[in-house]
């Protein structure tokens, strides 16, 4: 019977060293995923490294550029930093959507994007939030869009040795607000058949005047929609101009059939959602003014 | 003389179809062995998949006394969960 | 309402004391399937079909031999041949030959998930890698899944040498149908044809799981001399045994089960499936096994309830009232025969009054997991048939739903389907409590609407053996043997209490283990409070009449001149007039007379009652998105007499619960070769708790005057009505009669737009 090692590294270097060491080595934070797929068989880790005792590797860190949270940072957590909140009330609700209470105590933004499931919830409010992450391996350090971590489901753009050490959200705009609505069979304890994350910032008259909408689950990875966000600039967010951008995440929406729902009706969501999200995003760029 | 109504399943599989039959009995036991004479097999399926009912009670116990002109009825078993 | 017919008769039934076996499960001590664990045991795991259908051409198992830390590889060949041959045992009967191949496929795998092979080793990881090590060569046949496609013509034949049962003339082509099972009355076909007003439709339900959280597990130790013992979380353990002992070729005496904490059941665990597994792995290791089953097995490898297709026909007179009814209904069994067609065909003509009826139900095997009972097997599916009829005719009628109800509905003496004359029953006591209930008259929100449905469920009585013995300080001890899944020990304990009259905290009970007291049939049929309650009740009259008479030669009196109240003896005449006795100073004098106080009872009660229910369900219906969102419910339902009146509402909202589950999110989805695409509790989806609002309760009381309490039992019927419920409330929020389960979003979304 072939042996798994476990290590509780402390520092990026190490970190770095023992994931490219062994091409089967997986990275444990909040293990929420990791821990099911190898219960399931879908996973047989030859090493698991175990980030949680590296510095700065939990807790969110503020300063004048934003925000820089710690890749092992668990979901709750992120509910509990009264200024995160504050900021990006549309990612942290995104992130504890994830599963249950007990499974968000332990589950990570970084995991989810890491995950690299076309379904994550925070990873399309990430996306629209402009998020990075900071991405250290054995040949150093760089910054990323969270936009261009997942490449496939299941696959990402980490190379050997790479990991996510932070995510890194920048300063609220003025007049900011952003939002992640999903659509889920139940209430909670589910896979998004649709998310949508927004983010959009409205002038003093209430003319849009930047808006990024990022769409999970009706694709490969989560999208980016740059027609859908440029249909709200320069509007009031008028019916017309909210047809408009719901006909754009329409039309990038390319989900498949499965078990989770049907393409129809994931592209239909897609939109449905898009003006649900917008307009509560709105409401909290207004009520920021 | 008692009267036997095997309902379906049993009334098919065992009777052609018919339902009533009169048997001088005085148990349940004595009743369906001589069902079981006409119909070879019928004792072992009421013993496995039957419910009876003396005069519309449900009984169990194949020892109980029939009187003349009781209707002694048999129908499926059901099952619960 | 709620209130009993004879109020404060009883001092303990009827109240909500805490339960004796709380302590242990909510801190974790109560041992359930797999927790337990015997001195020297090994692990088993189990190798499973990939395919739904397939002959099995050969089982390599030597490298699974050869791996370091296996003890014991086995396959059907390690199996007694069985003969096709009915076990009679509980309240259904089952074929041995059928129950063997359920626990290991012979020849042919009949689903994806059909155990193959199975393996013991020292670890479970070791077991889980050296069943990965057995090689099995499959020559994959064509496989059927639905019941339409399974009896279509030349359909893939799941058993060459089945043929229909009960059809006239014979059949003499094999078929996937398996037995049809026919009530009928009247003349359906005429009395539909000259009825003023008639409904129609084909209603569809797919598979769906018990949902039951602790997976299938067991341990067994068989020894060298041929005895063996079980720990095992089953519905009842003495029909585990004899179902073992029968595909084992052992003398039943010979094998022992004890039973284990359940966490749940349902009807799914009324079976074995690895018991014989690992009886067999335990004697060639010559060690304890255990075998538990992850998830996944539980749901491929177990039986889920049938998925139906039903057609019915509804036919009224102008005022509404019932002349005619015909259903066809075709139960998805799975692999084996068996489902409930015969409980299902019955539930038709339960609840109303219908002169002329035809109800044909046809039991279907296809490729998906032997089903298995789900409280109130068959009923949920026709009942969801019927009662959405019954609300499109009365909006045929512009009649009020209940009303329909009433006008049709049962009463004492009209005949029962299976012909016997209905006794003292509760159905329109219910709708009464329905109508009267203030959420029948609520009014309702944008996109809201109301929706109600009937129920009738047979239930059942059977064998149970109680026991009640006094210790020498006058506390009681109670043992059963069946498993307290619905909170049986605490009433249990109250019916004990009550006719002793002694408080409730001093009496315990025990659940028993096979071989440490009579037969009880399993927990099942909602009988256990009915039946096994009322040997539990003979015992403990027994009990009280030895006190007495002890009583009486401690007073030197006649036992008429003894009076018991208070758990205690009260002498009325003679020298010692006006003393009392206590239970406890009459116990320890057991030296005095012909030892402990103790009553064994076995009984086989039939003059159970079925059990009647109606709910109310409120839903909103996103008009964009096609989310369907329970805003509110209230189960009404006759249920005898309450004794524990929490585990009694607890029946109501879990049925409850479990039935809007059905009608709204759960179904095994399989993919095009026939594997189940959704076997977790992710994709398989149950109702969570956000997702419901509280589950309002009305217990109308009729009791059964054939138990000492008026017991009726409850357990299942809450689960008859809440697919058309929920399905009516749909009908009314949005003017679409869904016939098709479940009512997911994008299913309603798709009919909202098609009306569109």
């Amino acid at each position: 019977m072939p042996q798994m090692t476990f290590h509780t590294p402390a520092t990026h270097d190490e970190v770095a060293a023992l994931l490219a060491a062994s091409a089967g080595a997986r990275v444990l934070s909040g293990g929420t995923d990791l821990i099911v797929q190898m219960r399931s068989g879908r996973n047989a880790p030859s090493a698991i490294i175990d980030v949680k005792q590296v510095a700065g590797m939990i807790g969110v860190r503020m300063s004048d550029s934003g925000f820089a949270i710690g890749a092992a940072t668990p979901c709750t957590a992120l509910l509990n930093d009264s200024a995160l909140s504050a900021a990006w009330p549309g990612v942290v609700e995104a992130a504890n959507l994830i599963g249950s209470v007990q499974v968000r105590n332990r589950a990570t933004m970084a995991g989810n994007l890491c995950n690299a499931s076309p379904a994550a919830d925070s990873v399309p409010a990430l996306i629209a939030a402009g998020a990075t992450c900071v991405v250290v391996g054995p040949s150093g350090t760089r910054e990323v869009a969270a936009s261009d971590i997942a490449v496939a489901p299941g696959k990402t753009s980490l190379a050997p040795g790479e990991f996510v050490a932070e995510i890194r959200l920048p300063a609220r705009p003025a007049r900011g607000g952003d939002a992640y609505l999903r659509s889920i069979p139940r209430t909670e304890m589910d896979i998004a058949v649709v998310g949508v994350g927004v983010a959009l910032v409205l002038d003093a008259s209430g003319t849009c005047t930047a808006a990024r909408i990022a769409l999970g689950a009706v694709a490969p990875t989560a999208l980016l929609v740059d027609e859908a966000g440029a249909a709200l600039v320069g509007s009031k967010l008028d019916d017309a101009a909210l047809e408009a951008m719901a006909v754009a995440v329409r039309a990038a929406a390319k989900p498949i059939d499965d078990k989770r729902g049907t393409a129809e009706y994931r592209t239909a969501m897609a939109g449905v959602l898009a003006k649900r999200v917008v307009a509560i995003a709105a409401a909290r760029a207004r009520n920021a003014a | 003389m008692a009267k036997a109504v095997i309902t379906a399943p049993f009334s098919a599989e065992f009777f052609g179809g018919r339902e009533d039959h009169l048997v001088d009995a005085p148990t349940i036991f004595a009743l369906i062995r001589g069902l079981d004479l006409a119909a070879p097999g019928f004792a072992q399926a009421a013993e496995e998949r039957a419910a009876i009912a003396v005069n519309g009670v449900a009984v169990a116990d194949w020892t109980t006394r029939l009187e003349s002109g009781d209707e002694v009825l048999f129908v499926q078993r059901i099952a619960g969960g | 309402m709620n209130a009993p017919v004879t109020p404060k008769a009883f001092k303990v039934v009827g109240t909500r004391p805490v339960r004796p076996d709380g302590v242990d499960k909510v801190t974790g001590k109560a041992i359930y399937g797999p927790d337990f664990v015997a001195p020297g045991m090994i692990h088993g795991a189990i190798l499973r079909s990939p395919h739904a259908h397939a002959k099995i051409l050969s089982i390599n198992t030597k490298k699974a031999e050869a791996l370091a830390g296996v003890k014991a590889v086995i396959t059907s060949a390690d199996f007694p041949g069985q003969e096709s041959k009915v076990l009679a045992g509980g309240e259904t009967s089952s074929n041995q030959r059928d129950i063997a191949q359920i626990c290991m496929a012979d020849g042919k795998v009949l689903y994806a998930g059909h155990a193959v092979a199975a393996v013991a080793a020292t670890s479970e990881a070791i077991a889980r890698a050296a069943v990965a090590l057995i090689e099995v060569t499959y020559e994959v046949l064509p496989h059927v899944i639905e019941v339409e496609e399974a009896i279509a013509p030349g359909a893939p034949l799941l058993h060459a040498d089945m043929y229909t049962k009960g059809v006239e003339p014979a059949s003499d082509q094999p078929s996937n149908a398996a037995m049809c099972f026919t009530l009928a009355r009247g003349d359906a076909d005429a009395a539909l044809a000259r009825a003023a007003i008639t409904v129609t439709g084909r209603y569809k339900t797919p598979p769906v799981h018990q949902g039951y959280i602790e997976p299938h597990a067991c341990v067994a130790s068989w020894n060298a001399d041929g005895q063996g013992q079980m720990w095992v979380s089953s519905q009842g353990a003495f029909d585990i045994r004899n179902t073992t002992a029968a595909v084992l070729h052992m003398p039943i005496a010979d094998l022992r089960v004890m039973p284990l904490e359940i966490g749940g059941g349902f009807g799914g665990k009324t079976t074995i499936y690895l018991e014989p597994v690992a009886m067999l792995l335990s004697r060639k290791a010559g060690r304890p096994v255990r075998i538990a089953m992850n998830r996944q097995e539980v749901f491929c490898g177990t039986g889920p309830a049938p998925g139906s297709v039903a057609d019915v026909t509804l036919g009224s007179d102008a005022d509404g009232n019932f002349v005619g009814l015909k259903v066809e209904f075709w139960s998805q069994a799975g692999a084996f025969p068996g489902s409930g067609v015969h409980s299902g065909v019955m539930t038709a003509l339960g609840a109303y009054t219908v002169a002329n009826a035809h109800v044909r139900g046809w039991d279907v095997v296809s490729n998906i997991p032997a089903t298995k009972a789900y409280r109130a097997p068959g009923a949920p599916q026709i009942a969801f048939a019927l009662e959405s009829a019954i609300d499109d005719l009365a909006v045929k009628l512009g009649m009020d739903a209940i009303d329909l109800r009433l006008k049709n509905a049962v009463r004492p003496g009209d005949p029962g389907p299976m012909r016997l004359p209905h006794g003292a029953i509760g159905y329109v006591e219910c709708l009464e409590a329905a109508k009267a209930h203030p959420h029948w008259s609520a009014p309702l929100g944008a996109n809201q609407g109301r929706g109600v449905a009937g129920a009738f469920w047979g239930n059942y009585g059977g064998p149970s053996t109680a026991a009640v013995s006094l210790s020498s300080d006058g506390s009681v001890q109670v043992t059963t043997g069946n498993p307290d899944i619905g909170g049986s020990r605490a009433s249990m304990a109250i019916m004990a209490a009550e006719t002793l009259d002694v408080p409730y905290e001093s009496v315990r009970v025990a659940i028993a283990d096979t071989a440490s007291i009579g037969y009880s049939m399993l927990t099942g049929g909602s009988r256990v409070t009915f039946a096994t309650g009322k040997a539990v009740v003979e015992a403990a009259q027994n009990v009280r009449e030895t006190l007495v008479s002890r009583a009486a030669s401690l007073f030197g009196v006649d036992t008429a001149e003894v009076e018991w109240h208070g758990g205690a003896a009260h002498c009325l005449s003679g020298e010692r007039k006006g003393e009392s006795l206590s239970i406890g100073a009459i116990a320890a004098k057991a030296g005095q007379f012909s030892g402990t106080i103790t009553s064994e009872v076995s009984i086989n009660p039939l003059d159970y009652l079925p059990g009647f229910a109606v709910h109310i369900c409120d839903s909103e219906v996103d008009p964009e998105t096609g989310h369907v969102r329970i805003v509110r419910y209230t189960a009404v339902q006759d249920v005898g007499r309450a004794i524990h009146l929490d585990y009694v509402e607890g029946q109501l909202q879990g049925g409850a619960v479990q039935g809007i589950g059905w009608a709204l999110n759960e179904a095994y989805v399989f993919d095009a070769e026939g594997r189940m695409e959704n076997p977790g509790f992710l994709d398989y989806r149950m109702p969570v708790a956000s997702d419901l609002p509280m589950i309002d309760t009305v217990l109308v009381e009729v009791p059964n005057p054939a138990h000492p309490y008026g017991v009726k039992g409850v357990g299942e019927a809450p689960i008859v009505p809440p697919l058309a419920a929920v399905a009516n409330s749909v009908r009314h929020a949005t003017g679409i009669r869904m016939r098709e389960l479940p009512l997911s979003p994008d299913k309603v979304y798709a009919a909202l737009r098609a009306a569109d």
